[in-house]
């Protein structure tokens, strides 16, 4: 039973392995130009344990790799074709992963602008059973940390909260006024 | 003549220093209760309570006639009562934490002429008690969940509990598949259930006969509409309601079972909602109710024989609220706790026959030495409604500092006029607290609590503005800061945006304060029935909420702000605080962070709260610039408070504890308390001059200090001294100083180790004139740690030095046969193992280096690098000749690592003592102090029992930059 199980799941892997592209984070604050209908991506991945990998679907289909995903904070920032994207599935391990419910962790990605798109937290008791996986908006610590790490990047773009809810913190950051106060 | 005269004028005008009352130490308040769970035996003759006190924590019988209290089960360190019940006069059912699980136990005890013998037993079940079914002297209720998480049922023996059985008992059936709780009525021999269903938001309560029968519908109902509370049957018809679902306030009322209506009220008070009521279980009569009136908790007696005993006890406890705790009505005597603002509070047992009480225990102990302050009560009324509030002003030495505290919540919490630890804290300090029980605050009616919602940073504020004003009016401060948790966060920060010309500061703790981020701030907090709940308390989710959210209205904060956050708070979640912080460093405001990791909307430990307060009142003091204290003038008592204070402070910036290390301000914080006179600070200003920590090296100043903190008094930094003369580093070898120095440390009654020290000076002379026997006797710290009258506490430290000691012993000691025999046997008998001649068998050894797959070995290398975690060492099996080691769990070595620095000097930098089975053993030394980087030669000695060595090995170890350069010559 356990065999069968485990072949299916490998089975499983190898297919979306075939079919995802594996990404990684930028390294450098270059501010590349982007071409049209392109945005920057940015995560921010919370984790008690090392995780295998993450999948999005999209219009690109990405493979977020061990690299990014260590125990502790890590951020994800990457360049890709704007449009309507979501969390797919995490996997834990080799042999674990989490299918995420459709319609609960869609963000978007917006042309020419870094869209922060929440924080995704995976906290688990056991090694293969996290008590805890959920999208949070950490608006200003995103901010923070591109400010630290990207100068460059985000002196050229615009950042904008495109997670799940509606929140103009990152406007009012950068415009000082909300968006509606515009005569 | 003139300028003396004018000299004196300024001085008494101007005085540069402020004189404190008693600052009372953060470890005095923030402390659990010594005594909890009051209650009487069945048959009157005990009261019965649980104690906490230094030697730990049990369960005492005091003797109602003789009044003589006796400990009858000590709890061990992993063990904590939470509740108990009798379940006849010889028969306790304790409900316990044991090591983070919850079990149940059944005491017996036995009475006899050697006094009370408890024997226990755990009951192998996980569950609670749901009644002991008093009419059934064989079976109790007991409630466990099943494998699918519903509650099952049991009206079982105590025999069937104690034992695998239970399946087998009577398990009741035909219970409501989600049912959240059950409730027994002893009097009408009913069982109500109370199911809540989370889609409609409802609670549903009904009841049947306990083993069988249809469940007959109580009730269904809202609660956020209204509350709803049985109090008991007053006869087979009616139940006692608590209820505020046809009235303003929580009232009293009879209620129809047949109809499910409400009936006639029982008793109403025409301001207060009542907090609770009770109702005699064997006649249905209505002994009691009560309710806050002013904030002191009020009793209403309906019988004539109450009224006229709770006349007696307030004649006995004037200016004293005072609740009744438990009663022993066949005896007539009741356990009365009183209760003041100025007071943390007692129990005492009183006989209504004779009048009188005495005094059981007090609930704090130690806070019995400090005066506190009593808080006033005021109403102001506003065109709406009144507004209760409670004013603290320090006993003595104000420093005319007003602290405005808004309350959490803000619906359905509220303030009172009991003893409250945060308002004595800062009384004792000196300043004056306000407390404001605002719109929205719980007991003062429905429509005032509802009268706060979606009112943030508007009614709210108003109501608390509007005393805060009459407040100053009257007694002028000097500053007024605003403080708070939770909403009292959101608010203080508000209060300083609305008010700007008022407040001088702002301390703000796990607060919210971007409204619009509560609908936003997850995945699951967008979610409909989410954002419903909030609204709830908020309001809806509109452009307004920006106009009253902090994060928006940073450029209006003028003064010094302290925000302070759990890293795990769920509640208002750490984005909150980051985003104001964020903000006001935008604005370049005065703000200060303090971020608790591993910490959700609060502490849970009393540690986090001292230094939280200590950290609070060190901002106040700050940024306000009050006076600082004449240290002089200061009584030893307020020296120790004001010490205690700052101690907290450092230890969170020195050690690994839950907010971020900062040395320079440790060091900072303890030469402050070092000022003060406290001896630790002393010692770990002399750790930090001994390693060069944020300090520039300097050897003698951390000698220096070393000794101030032992003439201090304290035992650590004697202890230092002693090994420090006796290994002969930093300081010129001198046993005789050493000893002397262990002696001392002893005095002070430190800890064990110095004794297991002062044992080592004994078996190897240094010092002293050798004497292996009395050596040996003081080195059973074992024995020491069972004796009552033992003033060295035997801590994990003590074992630790202990081995420590006996390494050198073997290592360094000579003796004859006799006295080598005398010493195996001890080791024989402390740590159960047979001491034989040796050998060592090196399997591996080099750098402990992660391989692959979290998977470590050790790697042998010419060089290894002299950096921060690195770590080195052996993996090794020990040879022996002993027959019983073929079980693999008997052998002995000891050893020690040595440092050989380039500038030839040698140091012993810890000792080895393993003992245990034999295969497999490993030695790995982690780099993690300043003075261990460098290039240095290591080595790792190993001795068996007989003084032979036999085993060594040299690790190389250079620093990296210097590895470099080899590589590039």
């Amino acid at each position: 039973m356990h065999y069968k199980l485990l072949s299916f799941l490998l089975l499983f892997c190898f297919l979306v392995a075939g079919c995802a592209q594996q990404v990684t984070s930028i390294k450098k604050d270059v501010d590349l130009p982007l071409e049209s209908g392109m945005g920057y991506l940015l995560i921010g991945i919370e984790t008690n344990f090392d995780l295998d990998s993450v999948f999005i679907e999209g219009p690109d289909y990405l493979k977020l790799t061990r690299d990014d995903l260590r125990r502790g904070t890590n951020y994800f920032l990457i360049d890709l074709p704007a449009g309507e994207y979501s969390f797919e599935k995490i996997k834990l391990n080799r042999w674990w992963k989490m299918e995420l419910s459709e319609g609960y962790w869609d963000f978007e990605v917006v042309p020419n602008k870094i869209s922060y798109v929440g924080h995704l937290q995976v906290k688990g008791a056991g090694w293969f059973a996290p008590s805890k996986i959920v999208l949070e908006n950490r608006s200003s610590q995103a901010y923070v940390f591109l400010q630290d790490e990207f100068p460059n990047i985000l002196d050229k773009r615009e950042i904008t909260y495109e997670g799940p809810g509606e929140d103009p913190f990152l406007y009012y950051v950068q415009k000082g006024f909300f968006k509606e106060d515009v005569k | 003549m003139k300028r003396l005269l004018l000299a004196l004028w300024i001085s008494y005008t101007f005085p540069i220093f402020y004189v404190f009352a008693e600052p009372i130490p953060a470890d005095d308040i923030f402390v659990r209760p010594n005594v909890s769970s009051m209650g009487f035996s069945p048959n009157g003759k005990f009261v019965s309570m649980q104690i906490r006190n230094d030697r730990g924590s049990f369960i005492a019988l005091m003797d109602t006639d003789s009044g003589v209290l006796k400990p009858i089960g000590m709890l061990q360190e992993d063990e904590e009562l939470l509740d108990y019940n009798w379940l006849d006069s010889h028969t306790v059912l304790l409900k316990m934490r044991r090591s983070g699980r919850y079990s149940n136990v059944i005491m017996e005890l036995a009475f006899g002429a050697d006094g009370i013998v408890p024997s226990s037993k755990i009951i192998p079940h996980n569950g609670f008690f749901i009644s002991t079914l008093p009419d059934d002297r064989n079976n109790v209720l007991f409630a466990k969940r099943g494998m699918d998480s519903r509650l099952l049922l049991y009206k079982t023996s105590i025999e069937n509990l104690l034992s695998d059985r239970l399946e087998k008992s009577d398990r009741i059936r035909g219970l409501p598949n989600n049912a959240s709780r059950y409730f027994y009525d002893e009097n009408q021999k009913k069982l109500f259930a109370a199911i809540y269903d989370d889609e409609s938001e409802t609670v549903t309560l009904q009841f049947r006969n306990l083993m069988k029968g249809d469940w007959k519908p109580l009730i269904q109902y809202k609660p956020d509409d209204y509350s709803f509370t049985p109090i008991g049957f007053l006869n087979n018809l009616q139940l006692a309601v608590l209820t505020n679902k046809d009235s303003d306030k929580v009232a009293l009322y009879e209620f129809d079972i047949e109809t499910q209506t409400l009936g006639d009220v029982i008793y109403q008070h025409q301001n207060y909602d009542l907090n609770g009521a009770n109702i005699s279980s064997k006649t249905g009569d209505i002994i009691s109710v009560n309710f806050y009136d002013h904030g002191k908790i009020t009793f209403e007696f309906f019988t004539q024989k109450e009224q006229k005993n709770a006349k007696l006890i307030q004649a006995a406890f004037p200016q004293k609220q005072f609740v009744i705790v438990a009663s022993s009505e066949q005896n007539g005597k009741y356990v009365i706790q009183t209760l003041a603002s100025d007071s943390p509070g007692a129990f005492y047992l009183y006989h209504s026959t004779s009048k009188t009480a005495e005094l059981i225990e007090y609930k704090y102990a130690n806070m019995q030495q400090f005066d506190f302050a009593k808080s006033e009560v005021f109403t102001v009324s506003t065109n709406e409604q009144n507004i209760e509030s409670y004013l603290t002003e320090p006993t003595q030495s104000a420093r005319n500092v007003l602290l405005v505290m808004p309350h959490g919540g803000p619906i359905g919490i509220r303030e009172d006029d009991q003893f409250n630890r945060v308002t004595q804290f800062f009384a004792s300090r000196g300043f004056s607290i306000l407390r404001v029980n605002f719109r929205g605050s719980k007991g003062f009616g429905k429509r005032f609590k509802d009268s706060g919602r979606g009112q943030f940073g508007q009614a709210i504020e108003k109501d608390i503005s509007i005393v805060v004003e009459q407040v100053i009016e009257q007694k002028n401060y000097d500053k007024v800061c605003a403080m708070g948790s939770s909403y009292g966060g959101y608010s203080s920060m508000m209060l300083a945006i609305k008010h700007p010309e008022i407040y001088d500061c702002v301390v703000a703790s796990y607060g919210i304060y971007d409204l619009p981020l509560l609908f936003n701030t997850s995945n699951i907090d967008v979610l409909e029935e989410s954002r419903e709940q909030v609204s709830k308390v908020v309001g809806t989710m509109e452009d307004s909420l920006f106009d009253n959210s902090p994060v928006y209205l940073a450029d209006k904060i003028n003064v010094p702000v302290l925000l302070i956050a759990g890293r795990e708070d769920q509640v208002a979640h750490m984005e909150h605080t980051s985003r104001m912080h964020f903000m006001l460093k935008k604005f370049d405001k005065d703000v200060e962070l303090l971020v608790y990791e591993k910490t959700g909307h609060g502490h849970k430990l009393w540690k986090g709260e001292m230094h939280q307060y200590s950290y609070i009142e060190d901002f106040l003091n700050t940024k306000l610039s009050l006076m600082p204290y004449d240290i002089e003038s200061l009584s030893n008592n307020s020296k120790e408070g004001l010490a205690n204070g700052f101690v907290k402070i450092a230890d969170g910036f020195n050690f690994d504890w839950k907010v971020e290390n900062d040395k320079s301000r440790a060091i900072q914080y303890y030469k402050k308390a070092a000022e003060l006179g406290d001896a630790k600070s002393m010692y770990q200003i002399g750790k930090f001059y001994e390693e060069g920590t944020d300090v520039d090296k300097d050897i003698d100043a951390a000698i220096d200090w070393y000794k101030k903190s032992s003439l201090a008094g304290y035992g650590g930094a004697s202890l230092i001294l002693g090994q420090l003369y006796f290994r002969g580093f930093l300081l010129e070898q001198d046993y005789a100083q050493s000893i002397s120095y262990f002696e001392l440390a002893i005095e002070q009654k430190y800890n064990a180790s110095a004794i297991a020290f002062a044992a080592r000076a004994y078996c190897l002379g240094a010092g002293v004139e050798q004497n292996v026997k009395l050596c040996i006797d003081m080195m059973d710290i074992a024995s020491l740690e069972k004796d009552p009258n033992n003033e060295n506490p035997v801590t994990r430290a003590s074992y630790y030095e202990l081995q420590n000691a006996l390494a050198d012993i073997f290592i360094m000691g000579k003796y004859n046969d006799k006295q080598l025999e005398w010493l195996h046997q001890f080791v024989n008998v402390q740590f159960d193992v047979d001491v034989t001649p040796t050998e060592i068998q090196e399997k591996s050894a080099g750098q402990y280096l992660e391989t692959k797959y979290n998977y470590f070995e050790f790697v042998e290398k010419a060089i290894i690098p002299s950096e921060f975690e690195t770590r080195f060492g052996l993996r090794f099996n020990i040879k022996t000749d002993n027959i019983i080691a073929s079980t693999g769990d008997e052998s002995v070595v000891v050893g020690r690592w040595l440092m050989h620095s380039e500038n030839g000097k040698t140091q012993i930098m810890d000792n080895v003592f393993r003992y245990g089975h034999r295969f497999n053993r490993t030695l790995i030394w982690v780099l993690n102090r300043q003075k261990e980087i460098g290039n240095a030669k290591w080595e790792i000695e190993l001795y068996d029992l007989y003084g032979n060595k036999i085993y060594n090995k040299v690790f190389n170890l250079e620093k990296p930059t210097d590895l470099v350069k080899t590589q590039i010559h």
